[in-house]
């Protein structure tokens, strides 16, 4: 390393797009000289930079002179009450639902292909018969048979707090059950089912899960 | 307090964060005012993004800036340094652009993007100043309306089209930091030298003159000048023979 290395920062420095952090802090005047001088001249050289600095530029403009009129208080207020649980935010539910539905199909999926092949059974009446989880963990579920009573529990568990107050009508052959994910702790949004032992399908692989 | 928020859409980091803390105390009313103060920059997002997505539903945008401040209020650490303001942007409108219909036009538009992005880049380089319209119609066989309206694009999706095409060298903050560090420490007509020689272009007789010295003067300052940044940037002995110190 030496001066062609120093040449070349100094020379590639300035054909550096800016970031839009660097532009906003030039439009906000609070770069020091040093930093200002870079993101001055490659302003002066790219007229891409130079473009967003203009919509940056009419951004806080528009920030600046806007007044909150009364229409959007009242919208305000009516999606902060649609935050509420059990309540849905129209677009943004519906995209979380949908959303939520993909996971569901592959862990269906999953239950199809185990209970497809052979029977299951615990080794151990309490045992766990199935788990899946999804490729970014973020929807966990396991069946467990329950001790003494033979009676089937289906957990759901998922760290994406938006699927709180989904509702999803599950049927393992006759049984039918519908639960909602409700929030449990500040971190999951979990549900389970419970299917007792004379309700619990001979064919395990007859399942479907509707989401509401 | 949510009385005079209703009126002016001004807010600072401070009255963000205490909003914010109210809201995940359970003060919905507070979250009521965050959105009353950022509901400018989402409206007039939109309308940029309209511009260009015009088949998009202007409600369904806004509501998507909503949301995109309520992720923000929902996981912002209020105790740690960093904007509020900065970060509900990102989010504000990195859901609006992620929309199904806005992001039709990142997939429309994005040969023409890359097109008119990388030729720009070169001809930047190239010229050493900013290309004329007609220059980079020229070069990219495109109308200089064409042109503009792609430029318009480029600098209005600014989000998503950084964040799928890595044909443009952006910015590497950790680079600008370490040069404008080793820059600070030079003394200031060093640093005006360097300044005005490799970031403005000027040659440095030019420079000479506007700083009331001589050419000589002028070129022992920028000599010592980029020794000194080389000392501070690769250390002391990185010399020019090619030996390295510890």
């Amino acid at each position: 390393m030496g001066s062609e290395d120093i040449e070349q920062l100094l020379e590639t420095a300035r054909f550096k797009h800016l970031s839009e952090a660097t532009l906003v802090s030039y439009r906000d005047n609070q770069l020091d000289r040093i930093g200002f001088a870079l993101a001055d001249a490659h302003l002066k050289l790219c007229l891409i930079c130079d473009r967003k600095l203009t919509i940056l530029k009419g951004e806080a403009e528009a920030r600046e002179s806007y007044e909150v009129t009364e229409e959007d208080h009242a919208a305000n207020e009516q999606f902060v009450r649609d935050l509420k649980p059990g309540r849905k935010v129209g677009l943004y539910v519906q995209k979380e639902i949908k959303r939520f539905k993909s996971y569901v199909t592959d862990l269906l999926n999953s239950w199809i292909v185990l209970h497809s092949m052979e029977p299951v059974r615990g080794s151990e009446d309490g045992d766990e018969i199935w788990r899946y989880e999804s490729e970014d963990g973020l929807l966990t579920a396991w069946a467990i048979l329950e001790k003494k009573t033979a009676d089937l529990t289906v957990h759901f568990s998922s760290s994406e707090l938006s699927w709180e107050g989904i509702r999803m009508r599950f049927r393992l052959g006759q049984f039918i059950k519908e639960v909602t994910l409700e929030r449990e702790g500040d971190d999951r949004v979990a549900a389970k089912i419970r299917i007792p032992r004379r309700s619990r399908a001979r064919k395990m692989k007859d399942i479907s899960i509707d989401v509401l | 307090m949510e009385a005079e928020n209703k009126k002016s859409s001004r807010c600072t980091d401070e009255l963000d964060r205490e909003l914010v803390t109210l809201y995940r105390r359970g003060k919905e009313s507070a979250f009521v005012s965050l959105l009353d103060l950022h509901i400018s920059l989402i409206r007039y997002w939109v309308r940029v993004v309209l511009l260009k997505a015009y088949w998009a539903n202007p409600d369904d945008l806004v509501q998507e800036g909503r949301i995109g401040l309520w992720e923000t209020a929902k996981v912002f650490d209020v105790s740690r340094e960093g904007n509020f303001d900065a970060w509900a942007r990102r989010s504000c409108i990195g859901r609006m652009f992620d929309s199904a219909e806005v992001s039709l036009i990142k997939r429309a538009l994005r040969k023409r993007l890359k097109r008119v992005a990388t030729t720009q880049d070169e001809l930047m380089k190239q010229l050493g100043r900013m290309p004329t319209l007609e220059e980079l119609a020229k070069a990219t066989n495109l109308s200089v309306e064409q042109v503009d309206a792609t430029l318009n694009a480029l600098a209005a999706f600014t989000l998503p089209i950084d964040d799928a095409d890595g044909s443009v060298a952006n910015e590497d903050p950790y680079q600008s930091q370490l040069l404008g560090d080793a820059l600070n420490q030079l003394t200031e007509d060093q640093s005006e030298v360097i300044i005005r020689y490799h970031f403005y272009g000027h040659e440095l007789k030019e420079i000479a003159k506007a700083l009331g010295k001589s050419n000589e003067n002028v070129r022992q300052i920028h000599k010592r000048a980029k020794q000194k940044l080389r000392d501070i940037i690769y250390g002391k002995g990185n010399r020019r023979d090619g030996i390295r110190g510890h």
